[in-house]
């Protein structure tokens, strides 16, 4: 079943114009008229994707899209106990920041993103001790780490925890990023694929997880 | 000339919260009111200037050294040698005494307090591309003053220089911070040479009689670098 009139409407335009508190009130009432959860999501991620490649060609700008984020992940989290509602995938993501780097924008944005596309993210923070990464890898049963340096004195602690993520945790795949990283370095590093930015990510996790 | 360090505490005054908005509008690509979201952009970029100039003190510690060696590769003083062949180029082009003016600005721990109360990914892009502006600013308006100050006293002086730009390792963190006692402004570095907090700016300038060209780059032939400083595309 999938609901159509003024509330799914009203969803749409909501999501269009970043307004996350019209969304909520859009949000009850599409539970009051028995819209799918699923539906609901699906609409969500629409709006996410297509302003997305909108920034891709230009066409908004870097916060616009974080609105659209936040209004998105906002409304996933409203929805997420409607009946019937499932993540559009079922993957566990360990993410964090490496030792010695306090950046965590980038990496806050990055796991922003997988949680709107349906990831259970583990959060690790940022100035993340070595063995913290492959434990949570372990411990939550996660199919990929991912890991951010902003700077390249921190980018060399990658390397280590990658090392110990081949030996510790084989089957989880790896992805990095980072302002002072290069596909050819994150090939040296041993990881297996690289996101250039936060709107390739999701792109390249499909990529390396469907190998 | 005076050598002992100072402190200086700018105030972010109206016309300086002004500039800030301008160029933290250009570097969000906002302010231009066609998208959607638009006006929320504005009214939270403006949350993010009034919270700033009301919980925001910067302070900036300076110090001026003599220059004690010269060579090709580096520059030495009391503090340590910076470690630069292209500034050390500059500098041995100037005229008369050369000094080394040590700096670090910081926008101090009110600013990562603002930082880490945010919790919307756009709310945190915002405060940081405004944070990251206003220590350029603050940093910018200290060269000002200092530039005038020397001029006073008959010398010229450089535009700053920072570790991590051009030649000029990270490592060089080390000389400056050896140079000043940061922990007066509440600056620390840590062991990957990362400054605490982070929304801190180091340099060092030269000043002397004469300073040739306000940055190195007037003397340098690489035309691609990133950090080319627009103004001094010539090659003497
Ligand atoms: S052009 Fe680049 S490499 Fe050359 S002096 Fe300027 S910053 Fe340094």
């Amino acid at each position: 079943m999938t609901g159509t009139g003024p509330t799914v409407e009203r969803i749409k335009n909501a999501a269009k114009s970043r307004d996350a508190q019209v969304l909520e009130q859009c949000l009850a009432g599409a539970a009051h008229e028995g819209i799918p959860a699923m539906q609901v999501r699906d609409l969500l991620f629409g709006e996410l994707e297509s302003v997305r490649k909108r920034l891709m060609s230009n066409d908004t700008s870097i916060p616009e899209f974080l609105l659209t984020l936040d209004c998105v992940l906002d409304g996933l989290d409203r929805i997420r106990s409607y009946p019937g509602f499932t993540p559009r995938v079922d993957c566990t993501v360990v993410i964090g920041v490496v030792e010695g780097d306090p950046h965590d924008l980038g990496k806050n944005v990055i796991a922003g993103i997988y949680r709107a596309c349906g990831y259970r993210v583990i959060d690790l923070g940022r100035n993340v001790p070595r063995e913290a990464f492959t434990k949570a890898v372990r411990d939550e049963g996660a199919v990929l780490l991912a890991l951010s340096a902003m700077m390249s004195t921190t980018m060399v602690v990658m390397r280590n925890i990658i090392r110990d993520a081949r030996i510790l945790t084989p089957a989880a795949k790896i992805i990095v990023g980072g302002a002072p990283l290069s596909a050819e370095l994150a090939r040296d590093y041993g990881a297996d694929t690289y996101a250039e930015s936060a709107l390739t990510v999701i792109e390249k996790t499909e990529e390396v997880l469907a190998r | 000339m005076n050598t002992q360090p100072a402190i200086l505490s700018p105030r972010l005054t109206r016309t300086f919260m002004e500039h800030l908005k301008r160029r933290s509008r250009a570097t969000l690509g906002t302010g231009r009111n066609v998208s959607p979201g638009a006006a929320r952009l504005e009214r939270m970029l403006n949350e993010a200037l009034d919270a700033v100039a009301r919980e925001v003190r910067p302070k900036v510690m300076y110090r001026m050294l003599p220059v004690r060696s010269l060579t090709g590769k580096s520059i030495r003083t009391d503090a340590g040698a910076v470690k630069s062949v292209k500034l050390a180029r500059l500098a041995q082009n100037c005229r008369g005494d050369v000094f080394v003016v040590f700096v670090i600005a910081t926008l101090g721990e009110a600013f990562e307090d603002l930082y880490r109360r945010e919790t919307s990914l756009s709310g945190q892009f915002i405060i940081d591309a405004v944070g990251s502006e206003c220590a350029e600013l603050v940093t910018d308006g200290w060269n000002n003053k200092w530039n005038s100050l020397i001029k006073r006293r008959g010398h010229e002086c450089s535009l700053r220089f920072s570790p991590g730009y051009c030649d000029w390792k990270l490592e060089g963190q080390t000389v400056i911070f050896g140079a000043l006692d940061a922990d007066a402004i509440g600056v620390t570095l840590t062991k990957d040479y990362l400054m605490i907090p982070a929304k801190s700016i180091s340099a060092v300038a030269l000043a002397a009689k004469k300073v040739p060209a306000a940055a190195p780059c007037a003397f340098c032939r690489s035309r691609s670098c990133p950090w080319r400083r627009m103004e001094f595309t010539g090659v003497p």
